[in-house]
């Protein structure tokens, strides 16, 4: 191995976000080759001789990296391994599963991640990072799990109104189009026998004077303030972006020490963290995304993530 | 905290979350499935909508540099430059899902 280690950055060509960072890195002069699993087997080679440690290296068109000269990965949004058209679906399965193992099984024992992606998997349990929220002393919503639509009933009109989440951020493509599944507010008498389809989560709903976004990376916190100026805004910032204003803000000290225990506890180096603050000033945790956006943040208030992301993937280990 | 990791495909904990691959724009709008009879649908999915974007990028409008690893427009310029311009819309180029979302697209 010579020179200065290289960054791995595993994400899908069209992600602006790491744009920034690759761009951040170059002019820094640190080493850096992008490429995406879904390349895998097409355009992306892996070849990988086991010594001592697994050696060898990845190439594409054009561009190769030693597994050796790698110093950190960073597990973006890489996409998933794409075939010839030739295989049948269960050629393909199986091409995929072995893929999977080979391809994710080398690359998951490469030391150094931002995050690696067996911890960004474990944390995209919500269940999970609830009780780790709660563990650390963070202030969390009521919350129930549940295919019981009379214990759905129950805690609802418990809590007069609640919110309904989904567990995770994945959607549904139907009519040809994708359609994401936002959070929504609701009353006891709105929750019907169809809870009983599967797992839904229900948290007491919280007054909220306004949102922040926490993104936090290698132990540097950026708190942005959102505003929401429409009632989509207010109840799921994400329905409508246009509405939202941004102001950067101080995190207090115990929420501070709170947030770094949780991501100790995930094993996170970064997460996007969602909190309320009530009308009283009190931050409630409702979420965290082990991979959350960022570069809007960055775009709207200065803030300086994309320079914080280079210095944690070319920062020696600790 | 400890987490068990099962290396199954059809059990809780797959080999698949282990390393989570997601999909790349375009791909989950192709497909044709109807929604079910609203009895049977889980409650969760009245809430569906279309996603917002955070950055707002045309992809079409974008291709992707080998040489700079990053995506740039027809001119060359870096597709992160034209965030904050206003001058890009929402739509992609299959009309549906945006390059820039909050939300993971992993699979099943």
């Amino acid at each position: 191995m010579g020179g200065e280690p290289t960054v791995l950055i595993l994400t899908q060509p069209f992600d602006v976000s790491a744009d920034y960072v690759v761009a951040e890195l170059q002019s820094r002069a640190a080493p850096v080759f992008r490429c995406d699993p879904g390349d895998f087997p097409r355009s992306l080679v892996l070849a990988a001789e086991l010594g001592d440690t697994w050696t060898g290296g990845l190439r594409l068109p054009g561009r190769s990296l030693r597994l050796g000269d790698i110093g950190c990965a960073w597990y973006r949004r890489p996409t998933r391994f794409e075939f010839a058209e030739a295989l049948s679906p269960e050629e393909r399965r199986w091409a995929t599963h072995e893929a999977r193992l080979g391809v994710g099984g080398v690359l998951a024992g490469l030391p150094r991640w931002l995050n690696h992606p067996s911890d960004i998997a474990r944390a995209e349990f919500k269940p999970v990072q609830l009780r780790a929220a709660r563990a650390t002393g963070l202030s969390v919503p009521p919350t129930l799990i549940t295919n019981d639509p009379e214990a759905a009933r129950v805690f609802v009109s418990k809590h007069d109104t609640a919110v309904y989440k989904p567990l995770s951020g994945r959607g549904v493509a139907e009519n040809g189009h994708y359609k994401l599944i936002f959070a929504n507010r609701l009353k006891a008498d709105e929750v019907t026998v169809s809870v009983a389809a599967t797992a839904h989560l229900f948290q007491k709903w919280v007054d909220k004077d306004h949102e922040i976004r926490l993104t936090v990376v290698d132990r540097t916190l950026f708190a942005v303030r959102i505003d929401a100026g429409s009632a989509a805004g207010r109840i799921d910032w994400r329905t409508d972006y246009a509405s939202l204003r941004y102001s950067v803000v101080d995190v207090p000290c115990d929420i501070h020490d709170r947030v770094l225990r949780l991501l100790d506890m995930l094993m996170l180096r970064f997460a996007a963290l969602d909190f309320v603050v009530t009308p009283d000033g009190e931050w409630m945790f409702l979420e965290l995304n082990p991979n959350g956006q960022w570069a809007w943040l960055q775009d709207a208030t200065g803030l300086p993530i994309a320079a914080a992301i280079a210095d944690a993937l070319t920062r020696g280990a600790a | 905290m400890t987490f068990d990791m099962i290396t199954h495909d059809d059990v809780l904990f797959r080999a698949a979350d282990q390393f989570p691959l997601g999909q790349r724009p375009g791909v989950v709008a192709a497909s044709d499935s109807q929604p079910s009879d609203p009895a049977a649908r889980p409650f969760g999915l009245r809430f569906a909508g279309s996603p917002a974007s955070a950055i707002p990028v045309d992809l079409s409008a974008l291709r992707y540099d080998e040489e700079r690893q990053i995506s740039v427009d027809e001119t060359g310029a870096p597709a992160f430059d034209k965030h904050s311009t206003g001058k890009t819309n929402t739509r992609t180029s299959d009309g549906h899902q945006s390059m820039d979302s909050d939300t993971d697209y992993t699979e099943d």
